[in-house]
């Protein structure tokens, strides 16, 4: 069997594969961002839609590569290697969970809308919206980046690399599991507030019907005392603030606060379709129905909300990362690895003698009491052996320089 | 060619940055080391044909030596005239007059040179003078005002400026090479012996002063008995009575110049080359015969010179 480490010896093709996943991490990144971002700020339906596809694509690639690193690390006998002590987990992680439940059904739900118009469609479309939270572990990516940041920050050091990387590890899981536990539990609120905005809905639902069926008249002055009712309620409330998107009473509209050209825009919206149609297949739109009453409910403040919390854990992370990345790195390089660097060199190069240079404020740690002993004892003997056996030093010469 | 051969074997790479004379030591003492072996590679490579064995190595330690001395003595007649100052230098410091003295100097290396010991020295010497040692420390010891200014001025006397100060102990250590030469001493053993090995021993140093003094004039009459005195101070102990300030300071100089690696620099957690060295042998200090109070004086100034 060779040895585990063998098996990422890049060669050019590796070399070209490892460069092309580095620019689609970072690609994945700028997707991920851009995707809450994008609720945030409005984007059009076919700008959102783009960067689903581009989400899923970038999980598509990075299972496939997942799936190609298990079956290379395989073939070398390396696979637990790879997953324990490589981060494999991070791999899988932020591969396939995301492509089986976020990107994908989206995905699905975009181009097969009518996949989800069943009832077992319509669960499994519920199910997609409380997984949305697994598209945090996208942010996992970043750390897969460590290996390459750690390259160009410091250090040939596979101590400080990896010891960079296992902190950075911990503590943005450490922080994404207490974001998906409160996002799981519902401790983030959102769903207190989906409830109660359903509640009140759903009344308001109950009072239209009340007031539309209260006095006996035709279908239209039923409508009008509905839509009467309705507009005495939604006096100073801006079509921003209303989460209500259009009320139907009897198939007949109500009210919209949303144009119809922002309608068009924003949402899978079918002017021509009849009531119960119109929002056929958009995620964003919640319908609650009271016998003749239907009330489109607008999800996207809330949506927005959601995607700001997401927009603070993505940055959150990143600036941990970063910190133990270009800060804490560069503490634990100074401090450790240097430090060894000099003594490793100082006792195996009979040339060296350079003193380990021992910071005041950390003199007592046990390495600069180390280094205290080789600069103290061992260089100076080193030293003095080396004027005492000048006679005899043949600074490392070998016959083969005297053969070449 | 013997000639390439010999330089091949200097470019080596265990020597970067190496003084030439102890690539030259570090040669000779492998080739002595591996006799058998280096006497069957010699004959392989046809350098000296007609010889065999010992004498087939002894014509090569014997060619690298002559190519060596040439070398430390062409390097000298380049660096030494342009880094002394003589001319600066007050006539009442009794030292002599003008260039001849540094010509005379020269003069002196090219008889010397085929000495191991002083051959070392004048490589060291061309160090001291090619990295500007002399100059820089004792221009922050003059900013420093501490012991070693105060050992200059009050205990040696010495009223000079900064730069005066560089200078003339500048002329004193280009004498200092001639101390190494070795001179029979039928008082000091049957060995010639040089003015390190009676450092300790003043009735030997008398007779060794006298001898190599009367050599030196014999070659160099410009190079008059102050110089040669001052000069002589250089290999005593840091500890002796006779030994001067000026003394422990040219010895502590050449010492560095002897483990000087050329383009050495600080690694990153590591101290500078100069700190570095003057730490360390100020804990060496009694065994190198070097002064301990003007090693850590050295230790700070490199410190803050950053060197």
């Amino acid at each position: 069997m060779e040895s585990p480490k063998n098996y990422h010896d890049a060669n050019n093709l590796g070399k070209l594969f490892e460069n092309f996943i580095v620019v689609a991490i970072i690609f994945a990144l700028v997707i991920t961002v851009l995707d809450e971002f994008a609720t945030v700020l409005d984007f059009t339906l076919s700008a959102r839609n783009i960067i689903i596809i581009l989400s899923c694509a970038t999980d598509v690639i990075f299972s496939g590569e997942f799936v190609a690193r298990i079956i290379v690390t395989r073939k070398h006998g390396a696979a637990k290697h790879y997953m324990m002590h490589q981060r494999g987990w991070i791999d899988l992680l932020s591969s396939f969970p995301l492509l089986i439940l976020s990107s994908g059904p989206e995905v699905l739900l975009l181009f097969f809308p009518e996949l989800f118009a069943s009832g077992a469609g319509l669960g499994f479309m519920s199910s997609v919206k409380i997984v949305k939270a697994v598209r945090v572990s996208r942010i996992l990516r970043l750390l897969r980046l460590l290996k390459i940041m750690g390259k160009i920050h410091n250090t040939d050091s596979q101590m400080a690399n990896r010891h960079v990387a296992m902190i950075s590890t911990i503590a943005t899981m450490a922080f994404i599991s207490v974001y998906s536990f409160m996002a799981f539990t519902g401790l983030l609120g959102f769903h207190e507030i989906e409830s109660q905005q359903e509640a009140f809905y759903r009344q308001l639902a109950q009072n239209i019907q009340t007031v539309a069926s209260e006095k006996k008249g035709t279908e239209q002055e039923k409508v009008d005392r509905a839509k009467e009712y309705l507009s005495s309620l939604m006096v100073n409330v801006t079509s921003q603030q209303a989460s209500l998107a259009q009320v139907y009473y009897k198939g007949q509209l109500l009210v919209s606060n949303y144009t119809a050209s922002y309608l068009a825009s924003h949402f899978k919206y079918d002017e021509a379709a009849v009531a119960k149609q119109k929002f056929h297949g958009e995620t964003h739109i919640h319908v609650l129905e009271e016998k003749d009453v239907l009330i489109y409910i607008s999800t996207w403040p809330v949506a927005k909300e959601k995607a700001r919390v997401n927009i603070m854990v993505f940055f959150g992370i990143c600036a941990i990362i970063l910190s133990f990345m270009f800060v804490y790195s560069r503490h634990f390089v100074q401090n450790v690895t240097d430090v060894v660097h000099i003594i490793q060199k100082g006792v195996n190069d009979p040339g060296f003698n350079l003193e380990v240079s021992i910071r005041k404020d950390f003199e007592h740690d046990e390495i600069f009491e180390l280094a205290k002993s080789y600069n103290e004892t061992l260089l100076p003997e080193k030293m003095k052996n080396k004027t005492a056996n000048a006679e005899s030093d043949t600074g490392g010469l070998s016959m083969d320089d005297f053969l070449k | 060619m013997i000639s390439d051969f010999i330089l091949k074997l200097i470019s080596n790479p265990n020597f970067t940055g190496q003084p030439i004379s102890m690539i030259e030591q570090q040669i000779s003492n492998f080739v002595q080391q591996n006799k058998q072996q280096m006497s069957a590679v010699i004959a392989a490579q046809k350098f000296y044909p007609g010889l065999a064995g010992d004498k087939a190595t002894e014509a090569l330690i014997a060619d690298i030596r002559t190519y060596i001395s040439q070398t430390i003595v062409d390097k000298a007649k380049q660096v030494v005239p342009g880094a002394v100052d003589i001319p600066t230098l007050s006539e009442s410091m009794g030292l002599g007059s003008g260039d001849s003295v540094l010509a005379h100097t020269l003069l002196l290396y090219e008889k010397i040179a085929a000495h191991k010991e002083a051959r070392q020295m004048i490589d060291q010497y061309c160090t001291l003078l090619d990295e500007r040692y002399i100059d820089r420390y004792i221009g922050a010891c003059f900013e420093e005002k501490g012991y070693l200014h105060n050992e200059l001025f009050r205990v040696q006397k010495l009223n000079l400026d900064a730069p005066n100060m560089a200078e003339y102990i500048k002329l004193i250590a280009a004498v200092v090479p001639a101390m190494a030469v070795r001179i029979p001493i039928p008082q000091a053993g049957p060995q010639p012996v040089n003015a390190f090995d009676v450092k300790d021993k003043p009735a030997q140093q008398k007779l060794y002063f006298d001898k190599i003094t009367a050599l030196v004039r014999s070659i160099a009459p410009d190079i008059n008995a102050t110089l040669l005195s001052a000069t002589m101070k250089v290999p005593l102990a840091a500890t002796e009575q006779a030994a001067t300030p000026v003394g422990k300071f040219l010895a502590i100089m050449f010492a560095r110049a002897k483990d000087f690696r050329k383009g050495q620099k600080a690694e990153k957690g590591s101290e500078t080359p100069d700190k570095s060295w003057f730490s360390v042998q100020m804990r060496n200090a009694s065994f190198l015969g070097l002064d301990k109070r003007m090693l850590e004086e050295f230790n700070r100034m490199a410190f803050a010179m950053k060197a």
